[in-house]
């Protein structure tokens, strides 16, 4: 028992925590536009999401036009969706939000 | 000769023009036949599309989603008494299985159910478990039981918009455990109630009010529930079916009612608060179950979900929270955790989370419990007991790793964890009676070998989508 909670303990606090691979979600991107979005376009990121079939978000962001859609979608994020900080940095998890929850992809949203 | 060949360029060229005139002219036919049919095809291709996308829709909406959450755990469990004596079960294995329901019929009407089973590996022919109070309903699938599935939620939704407010009304067995904060360790999306102070199965309403306007991500909650049914069964042989048993040794009905807010939530910060009463709540009085008097309790939480604004990935996905709880008896005359009088415990909770180099989250958190301190926390993930009703310090670190992700999800996960609880009092986690008293001394002296230390390496693999 000793040897196991010691292997269980130097497994679970000797990871490194200094740098993350960040990986695209749904989630990270639900609180992108809550954070970001919400009070900009003033209807909630389900709403937001909702205005593209999934095909239509795909479409967007194979053609590099993620961006332009989103600013259709939500005229007055035209400065964030130009920013180079979503090309770089948010666009990938608000493209799998809006994936998740666009108005055929069936998911419901958690209550 | 020389005008002969003149001539016979001169016409040649003529010729050759004649010629190509014609053939560009074709080529332009041509091409404005293709363009016009390029565009009729772009205008059947959308219209197609178009279609498509409705009967994806519809198809979409139309059938119950089913999402799956599997997880195999090991855990090694161990306990310390007050007299030095030690207990253990140094490789407990379990499957729990739960099966998401989802149904939305109309954007306003939504209905949500889980399916549940939670066993140990293989058959229990021993008799210890599967009776009594460990298969109370507050923690039906969340004790070990066998392989039959049970409801562990199933509730509608109604979202109308009343006033030009977002309201929500719901009635059902609630998404009660699992809730804001608890979900962290547990690697699960925060639930409804708060999980400092509630944390178990019950059958209730709630309504909200969506309170955005006035802060962001605001909202209050009206919650009740039923922990407890007094009701005879059918076929009474006084034909009194279902009617209330008011014999003296019968558990009387047990409610709940509360308000539970979001206070603020802008997707970094958020604060949310409890207020409640349980009315009636059971305790052990003489090694039985009984009605005993009634529970107050309050909680106010905070999280930080990314500290600053953009300074680094890292500090982009850390989460930071504090959290405050109380609970206070009102005995009524009777004596609930060892005392006639009125009693209040309190708690504070904090804790962190952070990304690793692996892609993965890394936890530590500590709670404090004081001698009174009584939450309904017993659906509780951990197995050696609930660590948030601690009365004394509670001590984690955990990691938790997806192995394989899909479209941004968490497919298949491990964590490893480790709990250490210290109690100082006895009665942690117990009902609000005799077993829920947390003198040491009074345990001993009747008899009792109170708990110390517990400890809970565990470790799982996980499947969900």
């Amino acid at each position: 028992m000793a040897t196991l909670k010691k292997v269980a303990l130097t497994a679970v606090i000797g990871l490194g925590l200094l740098s993350t691979s960040a990986y695209a979600s749904a989630d990270k991107g639900q609180r992108i536009y809550q954070k970001k979005l919400k009070s900009v376009c003033g209807f909630s990121g389900a709403k937001f999401a909702a205005k593209h079939t999934q095909d239509e978000w795909t479409e967007a962001k194979e053609d590099g036009k993620l961006g332009e859609v989103m600013t259709e979608a939500c005229p007055a994020g035209k400065s964030f969706f130009e920013s180079k900080k979503f090309k770089t940095k948010f666009s990938s998890h608000l493209y799998d939000f809006v994936n998740e929850f666009a108005s055929d992809s069936g998911n419901i949203p958690s209550c | 000769m020389k005008k002969t060949l003149l001539s016979m360029a001169v016409i040649g060229g003529l010729f050759s023009n004649v010629v190509y005139a014609d053939d560009i002219s074709d080529l332009k036919e041509q091409i404005k036949s293709l363009t016009k049919k390029v565009k009729s095809l772009e205008k059947k291709q959308k219209r197609i599309k178009k279609n498509l996308g409705k009967v994806k829709a519809h198809d979409a909406f139309d059938n119950i989603k089913w999402d799956v959450d599997f997880r195999t755990s090991y855990d090694n469990i161990q306990y310390e008494t007050k007299s030095g004596k030690r207990y253990s079960n140094n490789d407990l294995y379990s499957n729990r299985l739960w099966l998401g329901m989802g149904y939305q019929v109309t954007p306003d009407v939504i209905f949500k159910g889980t399916l549940s089973f939670n066993k140990a590996f293989g058959a229990d022919n021993n008799g210890n478990r599967g009776g009594y109070l460990d298969t109370f309903d507050w923690v039906v699938n969340e004790n070990l039981g066998d392989d039959t599935l049970k409801v562990k939620e199933a509730f509608w939704l109604w979202k109308p918009t009343v006033g030009g407010y977002s309201t929500q009304l719901s009635i059902g067995r609630r998404p009660a455990t699992n809730g804001f904060l608890i979900n962290l360790r547990d690697d699960d999306k925060a639930k409804s109630p708060q999980g400092h102070i509630i944390n178990m199965e019950f059958d209730g309403v709630s309504g909200t009010v969506q309170l955005g306007d006035v802060l962001p991500g605001m909202y209050v909650k009206l919650c009740g529930g039923r922990g407890l049914t007094n009701a005879k069964a059918r076929f009474d042989n006084a034909g009194h079916d279902y009617t209330t048993d008011a014999s003296s040794d019968k558990l009387d009905n047990s409610d709940m009612v509360g308000v539970l807010s979001k206070l603020y939530d802008d997707g970094q910060y958020s604060a949310m608060m409890t207020v409640f009463h349980g009315s009636d709540v059971p305790g052990m009085r003489d090694d039985k179950l009984t009605t005993l008097g009634d529970l107050d309790g309050a909680s106010l939480s905070f999280k930080v979900q990314g500290i600053g604004d953009e300074i680094s990935d890292f500090l982009d996905e850390t989460i930071v929270f504090a959290s405050v709880a109380m609970t206070k008896t009102h005995t009524r005359g009777y004596t609930m955790l060892g005392s006639k009088d009125d009693k209040a415990g309190y708690s504070y909770w904090f804790g962190a989370q952070m990304p690793n180099t692996t892609g993965g989250k890394f936890g530590l958190e500590f709670n404090h419990g004081s001698s009174y301190w009584a939450p309904f926390t017993y659906g509780e993930d951990t197995m050696a007991g609930s660590k948030i009703a601690v009365r004394g310090d509670a001590y984690e670190a955990y990691w938790t790793q997806p192995i394989v992700q899909k479209d941004g999800k968490d497919v298949f996960s491990m964590q490893v964890r480790y709990t250490f609880m210290d109690y100082d009092h006895a009665g942690s986690n117990g009902f609000f009676g005799d077993n829920g008293a947390p003198s040491v001394a009074d345990a001993v002296a009747a008899g009792g070998d109170p708990v110390t230390t517990a400890q809970d390496v565990r470790i799982y693999f996980r499947y969900r989508y």
